[in-house]
Order: C-alpha cells, then sequence, then structure tokens
C-alpha cells in the first residue's frame, strides 16, 4: 500500500526508501488488517508492508503479545503459525530486540520447524545474543542428525534438517560472537549436501566472525592446546585469506604460534609463510619461532620457506645473521654439524635476498671461513647479490 | 494620452524595480540562509557543545531561516549498518527521467544479491514493480497505472504465487492533489477509503471511513510556516490519539523524526544528518529508550525540484 509521498513531504520522501508509505495509509492498513480475518491478516502483513516499515514493526510486536496469548484460540493451528511467522519475520526486519524474549519462547517451544526457523533467524537479525547458546545447540544437533539421516535414507527430514541449519548458521553470522565460531567450523565438516550450500554459507559466516582474529586465535590456543583447538587455528588461517587487511598479521600470529606450541604443519603454515613474504612491512612477534625454526629439525621444505619469509620479520635478518655467526664460529673450531649445512646455505641464500647491509658481516665471515666449497660459493653469490641491490 | 503613457511607463518602471530589488535581496537572504545551515562545528570542539547545538537546533524547531533547501536527494549507494556493522548494501539504478529507480539491488555482507527491485514499463501508463528474492523469485509485485500527469491511479499488489492480495484506487481533484483513496481486497471488495482536505493549499485533515462510510479514523496534518509537514497525529473517531509522527526541518531539510503511539510513548525516533555538500546523509534510528536499531548511510545526487 506504498504511495510515494505527497508533494508537501517532498523533502522528507527524498531521504527515505523510495517505497516508503503515507502516515495516513500505513495506519489505515493496520487498521484493515486488524479488521481482517486471520488469513488476510497474514497475507497483507507479508506483502502490503516494506521490509523495515516500522509502523508494521510496532503492530507486530503487540500482535505477537496477543497471539500468544491466545487471541486465535479458535483458529487452526496452521493459520496461527503462519501469522505468527509473518509476525517474527517483521520484527526481525525492524531489529526488535525487546521482543526476544517472545521470540525465543516460540523458538523453544514450537513443535513447527518452519516457525523455529523464522524464530532462530529474528533473534540473529535483532541481535538477541543471549540466545545464541540456544541456536548453536540446534545447529549442533543438526549437524550430528545429518550423518545419521543420509545413511537411513530420510529424505524429507534431511531436507527439513537442512533448512534449519541453514537458518541457523544465518542467525550465528548476524550475531558475530565469537562462540559461534566453533559450530560453524563444525558445521563446515558436516554432511550436508554441497547443493544445500550450508557449507560454503558457514564458511561466510566464520569470516564474519572472525573480524578480530587475532583475538579469537589467542582466545582458542589459550583454551586449549588440544587438537580441536589445532585444527581451529589451521582453519582460521585458511579464513583469513580472506581477510586481506588482517592477513599478516594473522599469518604471523599463526607462525609464532605454531612453531612455538609444537602445533601439527600443514598448508596453512605454507600460506602464513607466504603472507609473510609478500608483506609490505616487517612483520613482528615472530622471531622466537624463528630461532625455533633454525634449531629444530623440521622438514627442509618448512624450513626452506620460514627461512625465506624470516627477512620478512623484525629483527629477521639479525636472527638469521646470529645463526650463521654461530655456525661459522663452529666452523672455525671444526665442530660444525654435516646436518646444518643444508639449513646454512638456506639462511646465506636468505640473507642474499634480503637487501639488508648488516647481513654482508656473516656472509663474508662464511665465505672465507672452513666451509665446503658449495657453501662458499653460496655465500659468494649471495654478497653480490647484496651488493648489487 | 501621451502624459497618461508617460505616468503608466513611470509606475511600470517603479513597479518593475521594487521587484528585482526585493528578489535580489530574498537571494541573498537564501545564500547567507543556506551558508548558516552548512556551518559545521570546527574540528577540536568540545563534544557537549556540539550536543548542545543539536539540542538546540532541535527546538529550533521551524524557526530557522525560512529558507529553502532547493535540491532533491535522490538515492545512488545505501549503506545499512547494524551495530556498526554493514548489514546491508542497496544500489540504484535510474530511468531515462533520473528519479525513478529502475532496479534497487540490496547486497548482504558478501557481497551477494540477496533482493531486487525492478520497476519495469508494461504499457504506456502501466509500469510493474517487483521483488525478486536472491534466487530470482518473484516476493510480491505491483502492477501501476498513471495518469496522464504521471500520478498514480491504480495499483495492483500481487504475492508471489500470482495471487491479488489488494487495489489501491486514488482520485485527484482539479489542482491534481489526491483527493480519495480507496483499498479493496483481491475480490474488489472495498475494506476502506479515505478522504484527503485542503486548507490553503494543504493537506490538513484526512478522514478515514471503514467500508460501509462509517468514519473510522481522522489524521490532522501540521504544517510550519514554509510549508514543511511537521506534525501527523491519527485519532480515532472519539478524538482519542492514535499516533503521532513529528519532524523537525531546518531549510528545508529534514534533521529529526519522532513517532509516538497512543500512549504518548516515544516509540522510535530518526537523526538526519549532511554531509557539507549535502550529497551524503547519515539517518540513524533509535528506538524510543534510545537503542541505536540501525544507520542508513545515503549516497545521493541532488537535483533540482
Amino acid at each position: 500500500m506504498r504511495k510515494l509521498f505527497a508533494s508537501a513531504l517532498l523533502a522528507l520522501f527524498t531521504v527515505l526508501p523510495i517505497s516508503a508509505g503515507t502516515f495516513d495509509q500505513s495506519m489505515t492498513m493496520i487498521r484493515i488488517m486488524e479488521q481482517s480475518d486471520l488469513e488476510y491478516k497474514t497475507e497483507l502483513l507479508e506483502n502490503a508492508f516494506d521490509r523495515s516499515d516500522r509502523i508494521a514493526g510496532i503492530y507486530a510486536s503487540e500482535k505477537l503479545k496477543t497471539t500468544m496469548d491466545g487471541e486465535f484460540a479458535g483458529q487452526s493451528e496452521e493459520a496461527v503459525d503462519a501469522f505468527k511467522k509473518v509476525l517474527i519475520e517483521r520484527l526481525g526486519e525492524t531489529n526488535s530486540l525487546e521482543d526476544a524474549d517472545i521470540i525465543f519462547t516460540i523458538f523453544n517451544g514450537s513443535d513447527n520447524s518452519q516457525l523455529v526457523r523464522s524464530a532462530a533467524e529474528a533473534l540473529g537479525k535483532i541481535g538477541a545474543v543471549q540466545y545464541s547458546d540456544n541456536i548453536i545447540e540446534l545447529l549442533e544437533d543438526s549437524n550430528t542428525k545429518q550423518y545419521f539421516l543420509i545413511t537411513q535414507g530420510y529424505d524429507n527430514v534431511l531436507k527439513e534438517n537442512e533448512k534449519t541449519a541453514w537458518s541457523c548458521v544465518l542467525a550465528l553470522e548476524n550475531l558475530h560472537s565469537k562462540e559461534c565460531y566453533e559450530p560453524l567450523f563444525h558445521t563446515r565438516l558436516s554432511d550436508y549436501s554441497k547443493e544445500s550450500g550450508i557449507k560454503e554459507r558457514a564458511s561466510k559466516a566464520m569470516t564474519v566472525i572472525v573480524r578480530n582474529p587475532t583475538s579469537i586465535l589467542k582466545d582458542i590456543s589459550d583454551r586449549e592446546h588440544s587438537s580441536r583447538g589445532r585444527t581451529l587455528i589451521l582453519d582460521i588461517s585458511r579464513q583469513s585469506n580472506a581477510l586481506e587487511v588482517q592477513k599478516v598479521d594473522l599469518a604471523a600470529y599463526i607462525f609464532s604460534e605454531t612453531i612455538v606450541h609444537d602445533y601439527e604443519f600443514g598448508d596453512y603454515m605454507i600460506n602464513a609463510c607466504a603472507a609473510i613474504e609478500k608483506s609490505p612491512y616487517k612483520v613482528r612477534g615472530t622471531e622466537a619461532a624463528l630461532k625455533k625454526i633454525l634449531y629444530g629439525s623440521y622438514s627442509p621444505a618448512f624450513t626452506d620457506l620460514a627461512i625465506k619469509a624470516a627477512p620478512h620479520c623484525q629483527n629477521g635478518v639479525n636472527v638469521l645473521s646470529d645463526y650463521l655467526k654461530e655456525q661459522n664460529n663452529y666452523t672455525r673450531e671444526g665442530a660444525t654439524k654435516y646436518e646444518n649445512h643444508q639449513i646454512v646455505l638456506m639462511v646465506i641464500n636468505s640473507l642474499g635476498k634480503s637487501g639488508d647491509a648488516n647481513a654482508a658481516d656473516q656472509l663474508i665471515v662464511a665465505r672465507d671461513a672452513g666451509w665446503p666449497p658449495e657453501i662458499k660459493q653460496a655465500a659468494d653469490a649471495a654478497l653480490n647479490n647484496l651488493l648489487s641491490k | 494620452m501621451a502624459k497618461r503613457l508617460a505616468w503608466l511607463l513611470l509606475a511600470a518602471c517603479l513597479i518593475f524595480t521594487a521587484c528585482t530589488t526585493t528578489s535580489s535581496q530574498k537571494k541573498e537572504t537564501a545564500q547567507k540562509g543556506f551558508t548558516e545551515a552548512k556551518e559545521q562545528p570546527k574540528k577540536g570542539q568540545a563534544k557537549d557543545k556540539k550536543a548542545k547545538e543539536q539540542e538546540k537546533e532541535q527546538e529550533q524547531q521551524s524557526a530557522d531561516t525560512g529558507i529553502k533547501f532547493t535540491k532533491i536527494h535522490i538515492p545512488l549507494k545505501e549503506i545499512k549498518k547494524e551495530n556498526g556493522q554493514i548489514t546491508s548494501t542497496s544500489v540504484y539504478t535510474y530511468g531515462q527521467d533520473k528519479l525513478t529507480p529502475e532496479r534497487i539491488e540490496i547486497y548482504n555482507i558478501h557481497n551477494e544479491l540477496i533482493e531486487l527491485v525492478v520497476n519495469e514499463k508494461i504499457e504506456v501508463h502501466t509500469e510493474r514493480k517487483s521483488y525478486l528474492d536472491k534466487d530470482n523469485n518473484i516476493i510480491r509485485y505491483y502492477v501501476i497505472t498513471r495518469n496522464e500527469a504521471g500520478k498514480i491511479e491504480e495499483q495492483l499488489l500481487f504475492n508471489g504465487s500470482n495471487k491479488l492480495i489488494a487495489i489501491e484506487e486514488y482520485d485527484y481533484d482539479d489542482s491534481g492533489r489526491t483527493s480519495e483513496w480507496r483499498v479493496y481486497n483481491g475480490n474488489e471488495k472495498l475494506l476502506s477509503y479515505n478522504v484527503y482536505t485542503y486548507k490553503n493549499g494543504r493537506n490538513t485533515r484526512v478522514d478515514s471511513f471503514s467500508s460501509n462510510g462509517i468514519l473510522s479514523e481522522y489524521f490532522i496534518n501540521e504544517f510550519d510556516k514554509n510549508g514543511n509537514l511537521i506534525c501527523e497525529s491519527a485519532y480515532d473517531k472519539d478524538d482519542n490519539l492514535l499516533a503521532q509522527h513529528r519532524s523537525i526541518f531546518r531549510n528545508g531539510l529534514i534533521y529529526r523524526e519522532e513517532f509516538q503511539g497512543e500512549d504518548k510513548k516515544l516509540q522510535w525516533y530518526i537523526n538526519y544528518t549532511y554531509s557539507e555538500q549535502y550529497l551524503k546523509v547519515l539517518k540513524t534510528t533509535y528506538s524510543g529508550d534510545g537503542r541505536e536499531l540501525e544507520q542508513l548511510e545515503q549516497s545521493c545526487l541532488l537535483f533540482d525540484r
């Protein structure tokens, strides 16, 4: 029942949504709804008002209370539920937080799964974080049920379950509380079909929640060093690829956390190293991890990646130079270990590419020390490389 | 005869001079008023001072300079935020008249299209405005017929299953102002009609009747001296206040809207702020108890009225 504002309201209209109605028309429509039967009430509320119409929102708020108090007790349950659904959706659109409790009553108490889904989505939209645990519970329940339903071949129930999961994911995305991350992560690992789009949706919801990934990571790693905590860190690192702004900081954090806490390696470390290597600034907080890599027994491939990334870390060139200095000294004393030669080569190559003049001292020593010829040649090449920059 | 002609000529000159002076003075005042409206608190000024100024501004309500902002805001993009987070972005595309959006695309936080509004001409005086969901399914649509002057004569509302839900009809008086608005259900049964009354060219009263012709409620509209609609009050047939919508204007621009229910309780209010060049409009909606509900940031083009 939308009509553009009359000319007298032109100034007002120009900053309102295009389909906003006049005050008298909105109020009249509310009266018409009030005088209509339940089915027509539902149709009008669903179709005749814009999503953000706050006059309709007030009507919905009042009407949901009276409906719950039994105003339509004589009507069919189906018709009452259809009306409740439209009322709830309207309240979600108008961000009606004061109605959260009554919406939750429906979410928690209704046998109608469609109504429960609408209630979940509305609770998310209005930001009812106090009920996030309940939505999480429902989502986890759907996640668990999915495998069972697939194996048992309950196709109809399966679809319903997927719809419920979808609504919960949407709700948690809107609540964007960090507690929502884990259940979404589980959703992504669950057995939902690709066509349902739930897993993809859960991934996207996770990127919304990971607005401040470092704090979430810290929270998770402080909480537990269990395999679940590690898996989450792993996953957030993948998610972080979508978060360009925080990518480098997050990569640095993952890099450090993984090494310092002896977490498992995986593709995410390769991502982290690559992100550090491309960083436009010196990445902080990686010094301890770098030292551990140099003295640890990690795979050559990973060690190489980390050492290549090191010059892009704050104090990274010094860490590499100190290592080379130490190894140069051992060489002088004839005590160097053969297994360190490969790391020394990597360090020399990395220092040569660093473009940092501070790297030259130990490269000169390495060139002239008692290293095998291939290391001396590498040191010479690295020096030339350094000087050419 | 020649003497009479000379007198007439002299009188015409005097009138012309007087008019020119008045219009140039008005223009000067207009420019002055506009600048005043544009003045923003300088950086570093205390926050409370800014708040006080805003309060004062609101108190003044229509006690503005009397000069109207003479442009129309045409939104190009609208960013909606809740709790400081972007929840959706609407992008407007306009037709040839540059005033009617042909297409409004609404995207979610992931830049996925979640809703589409398409306005298309289906006949010379008939257009169809459709609301589509993310999967391109029609949720509802209007079929709108306009008269020669471009005003809506009839508007049919259908749901996504093509079921006719409601019909609206408009009548206009000789001056092209709305004189009656009627609503029918999908079976073309009259449900209600509103009759519009004008005083000094302004719509000061609307009487709303149920289908049997009995007055159900009426609306009283109040205007400021510049013709801005500043208060709309809804009363039932026994003169009890049902709701009130108030607006505060300054120099032709809206600065605040308030909505009160029948208990006179403030239900919500909206504060408007404008960028220096008026190309951005920030519309912040609060609940009656002051909780921020949403923020709409509109990037607009300005058109002459």
